[in-house]
């Protein structure tokens, strides 16, 4: 492992600990009120509370678990869809390849944020709908690079060797394809990861999210939609906190995504 | 480039035919909605007959397929339908909005594309500036657009007052000239650019490195050095003319995300612009509103995605000729 991807890591690492920390042993929860509106940090309430009067500390550590849980499922559902429907495309035929590529450009033209809101407005507000259409979104990208790699696997001289010896398409893939694929197809789903957490704190800004949830997202748009909070001191305890930490988990997110790239796909440099 | 453009054509087809059918196949009533406050499942106190009146009324009773084409009928002629909460139709609604939009994105372009090709082409020759550069662009790209706009707005308008915290214009200001608007315009809108503008910025500062770097590996820079030529007219007339071509294909791809952006950026500063009115719009379950707002991004999206193309095959066309 390089050295980024160590820090980056430890900092995921640090991050998780601190919360789960916060979530079991925290004596204040993140539901409903613990102390009195707006007070500054202090001993009992380690970053204050907001205007409700809940623990701003326990709204961040739960939000770390919803936010995560929406970037990890939106990962694995890119990281399988993509993959599967990528390899699918790229060695299934021309007509599977016309229809799937079809629906990728879709998918990739249609203005995602727009389509959000209006799958969130429609649908209801719910934590599940923001996962699915966060994944629908992000499997396109990855299938498209995903087909690109394997189209041009399929012209390679060892692929038709093997071919012509008879193989068949499941030893193709684990024994010739897979050891090729995967490290590209695990550097672009969690690439994905830092998309999603970033795509539901927008759309939790925006009201969207699920308003049952803790997310970073809402409590920066309940805090901004606070009358007169530009000229209070509320916004150090109220706002930096969940800024700060939807900034971190998107940078080593982003960070971990690059090194793992840097280590995997070493031979084509898509960042020069 | 006739089979791009009929795929481009064929995406908006099954947007738009997406944008009509989902709302529709979907759970729910736009009729439950008309009395309810917070879309609560509520019969909204109509009658049976009332009910099937109003479904009549608003042509709800007949097949979907004949409700189809009764509605692209109605848009081809332009017309998208009436706005609930605006009460006119969709599209003066929309028109009134647009002109904020369409400042606010295209400035932000120009501003991005400017500084991205600027900063480019000063780091193009330096080693270190070029590594902390990267650096700042990289961490720049990962932002979105509403986390900077929260940043900007707090410590730039909120902490030193620099710029106005929200809206368009001042309200209730009486103007004793035109200049005196338009500058208290462009002064609302410049926080709100600058965001959007630090949000697309990255994109153009990675795609002008890549062309410039290809662009001083070309015999003819060597000899423009040779002759002894200034820096800056190197810069200007070898390196950056000589690369135009995929920034100009850029600026048209970076509309989908200027398209996005608006959206955050314009509800961070509430500024009266497309992105607020479909906030907005959601908020007051305004369906052909919401509907209209989206067929105009898909429509913009198209568009620029075949400018992008068709430049760029422009591009090649030259080059193998």
């Amino acid at each position: 492992m390089t050295k980024g991807a160590k820090w980056a890591c430890a900092a995921f690492l640090l991050a998780a600990l601190v919360c789960l920390g916060g979530v079991l042993f925290y004596p204040h929860p993140a539901q409903i009120p613990s102390g009195d509106s707006l007070e500054p940090p202090s001993v009992s309430h380690w970053l204050g509370t907001d205007d409700l009067g809940i623990d701003i500390f326990a709204q961040i550590c739960a939000g770390f678990f919803s936010s995560m849980g929406i970037g990890l499922a939106a990962g694995g559902l890119a990281f399988l869809l993509g993959g599967a429907l990528g390899i699918a495309a790229g060695c299934g035929g021309k007509a599977a390849d016309t229809a799937l590529s079809f629906v990728m450009e879709v998918l990739l033209t249609a203005p995602q944020l727009p389509v959000m809101i209006l799958v969130g407005a429609f649908l209801g507000q719910s934590m599940w709908n923001i996962v699915w259409v966060v994944a629908l979104f992000s499997w396109a990208p990855v299938a498209k690079i995903i087909r690109a790699k394997t189209v041009s696997l399929q012209q390679s001289g060892y692929l038709r060797l093997a071919k012509s010896c008879g193989a068949g398409p499941w030893a193709l893939f684990c024994s010739h394809m897979a050891r090729e694929l995967m490290p590209l197809l695990c550097v672009n789903s969690l690439a994905v990861i830092g998309k999603a957490v970033l795509q539901e704190a927008s759309l939790a800004y925006l009201g969207l999210s699920d308003p049952l949830a803790k997310s970073w997202g809402m409590m920066i748009q309940k805090c901004v939609s606070f009358r007169g909070i530009y000229f209070t001191e509320y916004w150090k305890w109220w706002l930096l906190p969940p800024v700060g930490m939807l900034l971190l988990t998107v940078l080593y997110v982003r960070l971990f995504a690059r090194e793992l790239e840097k280590i995997w796909v070493r031979g084509e440099n898509r960042y020069v | 480039m006739k089979r791009r453009a009929l795929q481009l054509v064929c995406v908006f087809i099954v947007i738009y035919a997406a944008n009509f059918f989902l709302p529709r196949l979907m759970p729910g009533d736009p009729l439950q909605y008309t009395s309810a406050v917070s879309g609560e499942d509520m019969d909204g106190g109509y009658s049976a007959e009332q009910r099937e009146m109003l479904r009549s009324y608003y042509g709800l009773d007949r097949p979907l397929g004949e409700q189809f084409l009764k509605t692209l009928g109605q848009n081809l002629r332009g017309e998208l339908g009436e706005s609930i909460f605006y009460k006119k139709p969709v599209s003066q609604a929309l028109l009134e909005r647009a002109p904020w939009s369409l400042w606010v994105m295209g400035a932000a372009l120009a501003v991005s594309l400017a500084a991205g090709c600027a900063a480019a082409l000063w780091c193009v020759q330096k080693p270190r500036a070029d590594r902390a550069a990267y650096l700042v662009f990289s961490v720049l790209a990962e932002l979105p657009a509403f986390l900077t706009g929260v940043l900007l707005l707090f410590f730039v308008a909120g902490r030193l007052g620099w710029f106005p915290l929200s809206g368009g214009m001042t309200p209730f200001l009486e103007y004793t000239s035109v200049w005196g608007a338009l500058a208290d315009i462009l002064w609302h809108s410049a926080l709100p650019i600058l965001t959007l503008a630090l949000g697309m910025a990255p994109g153009f500062f990675f795609t002008a490195r890549a062309s410039f770097l290809t662009a001083l590996e070309k015999p003819f820079l060597l000899g423009a050095q040779a002759k002894g030529l200034a820096r800056m007219r190197i810069r200007l007339q070898y390196i950056l003319r000589n690369s135009l071509p995929p920034l100009r294909a850029k600026a048209f791809l970076s509309v989908g995300r200027a398209v996005g952006g608006t959206v955050l950026v314009e509800n961070v500063f509430a500024y009266p612009g497309l992105g607020k009115a479909l906030r907005e719009a959601v908020a007051y379950r305004d369906y052909p509103m919401i509907q209209g707002r989206f067929l105009l991004s898909a429509a913009l999206l198209c568009i620029s995605l075949f400018c992008a193309d068709l430049l760029g095959a422009k591009a090649e066309g030259r080059e193998l000729g």
